[in-house]
């Protein structure tokens, strides 16, 4: 099941397609630097292509040595170690950021829905667990929340545009007014947001909303009616209709 | 009837005949040898007898003979010598009863006159002693009888013992890979034969089940990756805006059909976990499990108009809290999916007992086959039909109950527990 972190501080979208991180301590914008930990080559080439198309700067690793390598070298914001690597866990690569006191942000993922790998994982410091398989789209929104989180500024806000989220009160406002969303209303805001300019298959919204266990409840009708709802509230308050159905494959945050 | 009953009827059955044969043919024998001689003691009499008659000519009756020993008389004339044998009681005066004899008579001819003669002999020491003979003969008999038995009872009971074991442990034997066969000591060696035979066929069982379950899950974990490297490639592909439609409609149907599979190996590992019995318990707020997921379902059962009536009290179930939940997941989500608009559900919660009842249509089956595997009320449905299972499962695994029945439209789920 989905648990969302509590508050999430905020970054800027400066230009669309790119992600930037403002951190007060430098002052300047840089571009989010990730690594990921796989050893499955078709998987790592598709995460990375999702993920660079999201405008992180995606760096990979095959097995634990190059890992270690990179992982020795490089300062990253975020790190994705699959468990289940040749040549030495990925539990243990989790050992390792920690002992050198790495400020990345780290999330687990792995083959074995194990909750004892899960909870040792959690224990040793990992930020966050996901499951093979997963929607690539619900990756990216757990490295942004993540990112979120970590990014402890007083800056809470996400602003697109028209819109600003006020991630801490979980308030949305267009052209700042505010616009009274449901919960459920306010996480698929976010998803889409988090996700924007890519296709989120039906599936991959029922399952971040409702977790997958309740996905089988959620029809394309049910599903349907939560985001028109939320398509009307938000331009009711003159909020352009970013959201577009993409015929047969889902729908599309579309900000252009 | 027991190994050692049959044996030693069998023995029996041997002994009794040969010890009956041979006390009679002892006996026989012996009565034979005796009057054999007692036979001969008389005739050597007759000839002694026989030569005084014809030196003599006169028979001198009696003298030195103890009663009834002898008896002469004399007969008219010549006659044919014949001579004959034969047992006889008499009164002895001595004794003072009356005991047995063996007679021999016998006509002889002098020069001048002829005589009958009957000789008696006493067979009385010869009897006492033939009797007792028959007595120790019965004594022995009975003697071995008992003792064979005594020994059989006992003796055999300790040397059976190890045979004993290895059956009593291989009743309490379940060839889940858990457990082995442990070696029974014995120094007699058929059963050590059968030990080794046993405790190598056990190690065996244990090792190919654990092999099969094993190949199980790994099987199941391989498919994991394909699935997610498929899913990705999927995902990847509804990027492209530049795909026509109808090929993005054969990328979604690929989807689709993917995170079925997708669930179906979960479902499966599962199932697999729980065969393998690999979940701890501990005591589990029944309750707060049912009230989170009904709030989590709020929304589904919104959407139905279904009026929801509950009554939870506060019980606690020894059982793994994962399986709890997913149990109480799928019994829940079932509810509503099976449902029909403005329909009803009624949950009650109380100390050993949690009843589901909803509203619905016809099962559309023998109720009972629900619960298999893959198994759908409405084949139709996307559903894989193994939520049922898997709950029977769980409720399996924590020795519970789960039944279901249907009584005018409604469907009613009872979990025991």
């Amino acid at each position: 099941m989905v648990k969302k972190a509590g508050s999430d501080p905020g970054f800027f979208y400066s230009m669309p397609g790119h992600f930037r991180l403002y951190s007060e301590s430098f002052s300047i914008f840089k571009p989010v630097k990730l690594l990921v930990i796989e050893d499955q080559k078709d998987l790592l080439a598709s995460i990375t292509q999702y993920l660079g198309g999201e405008g992180y700067i995606c760096e990979s690793a095959a097995d634990y040595d190059k890992a270690l390598e990179k992982i020795d070298l490089y300062n990253y914001d975020c790190i994705l170690v699959d468990i289940t690597l040749p040549g030495g866990t990925g539990l243990q690569l989790v050992r390792e950021l920690k002992s050198k006191r790495s400020q990345a942000g780290i999330i687990i993922i792995s083959a074995r829905n194990s909750l004892d790998d899960k909870l040792t994982g959690l224990e040793l410091g990992a930020d966050d667990y996901l499951t093979k398989p997963f929607h690539l789209s619900e990756l990216n929104a757990r490295i942004r929340a993540l990112l979120r989180r970590k990014n402890f500024d007083s800056h809470n806000e996400i602003l697109l545009n028209e819109i600003k989220i006020a991630t801490d009160s979980r308030k949305v406002f267009v052209h700042g007014a505010e616009v009274q969303l449901t919960g459920k209303e306010y996480q698929l805001l976010l998803y889409f947001i988090s996700n924007k300019g890519k296709v989120l298959t039906k599936a991959a919204i029922a399952e971040h909303l409702w977790g997958d266990d309740s996905d089988q409840l959620a029809t394309y009708d049910f599903i349907y009616a939560h985001i028109k709802n939320l398509r009307k509230k938000l331009v009711e308050k003159g909020c352009r209709d970013y959201i577009q159905t993409v015929y047969g494959a889902g729908y599309i945050f579309d900000p252009l | 009837m027991k190994l050692q009953t049959k044996a030693t009827l069998y023995y029996l059955l041997f002994v009794l005949p040969v010890l009956a044969a041979g006390g009679i043919a002892l006996y026989m024998l012996l009565t034979r040898e005796i009057r054999d001689t007692v036979d001969e003691l008389l005739w050597k009499e007759k000839l002694k007898i026989e030569e005084q008659v014809q030196d003599d000519d006169t028979l001198d009756a009696q003298h030195g003979r103890i009663e009834n020993e002898l008896e002469i008389t004399k007969l008219p004339g010549k006659t044919k010598p014949v001579y004959f044998f034969s047992d006889t009681m008499l009164f002895d005066h001595e004794e003072e009863e009356v005991i047995p004899y063996r007679v021999l008579t016998f006509t002889s001819n002098g020069d001048m006159a002829a005589y009958r003669v009957t000789l008696r002999q006493s067979t009385m020491e010869a009897d006492d002693l033939i009797e007792n003979i028959a007595l120790v003969i019965v004594v022995i008999f009975l003697l071995l009888l008992t003792g064979f038995i005594l020994i059989n009872f006992f003796v055999t009971r300790r040397l059976w013992r190890p045979f004993n074991t290895m059956l009593a442990s291989l009743r309490e034997y379940h060839p889940d890979g858990k457990q082995q066969l442990k070696p029974v000591k014995s120094n007699t060696y058929e059963f050590e034969k059968l030990d080794a035979a046993l405790v190598e066929m056990s190690a065996k069982i244990s090792n190919d089940f654990r092999s099969l379950k094993e190949f199980t899950q790994d099987a199941s974990h391989e498919i994991q990756t394909p699935l997610a490297i498929i899913r990705s490639k999927l995902e990847l592909l509804l990027q492209d805006n530049r795909l026509p439609k109808e090929t993005l409609e054969l990328a979604v149907a690929c989807n689709d059909a993917c995170l079925r599979l997708s669930k179906l190996n979960k479902a499966l590992l599962l199932l697999t976990k729980l065969e393998n019995n690999e979940f701890q318990s501990e005591a589990v707020a029944l309750d707060e499990i049912i009230a989170a997921q009904l709030d989590h379902l709020q929304e589904f059962i919104q959407e139905k108009d279904i009026d929801l009536q509950y009554r939870l009290e506060p019980v606690k179930a020894q059982c793994n809290r994962m399986l709890a939940d997913i149990m109480i997941t799928n019994l829940l989500g079932n509810a509503i999916r099976h449902n029909v608009q403005n329909g009803t559900i009624a949950i009650d919660l109380r100390e050993g007992e949690l009843i589901i009842k909803n509203s619905g249509n016809e099962p559309g089956m023998e109720p009972s086959l629900l619960f298999e595997r893959f198994r759908k009320s409405d084949p139709s449905s996307s559903s894989l039909g193994l939520g049922l299972s898997i709950v029977k499962k769980i409720a399996e695994v924590h020795r519970m109950k789960i039944e279901y029945t249907v009584e005018d439209k409604q469907h009613i789920f009872k979990l025991t527990f």
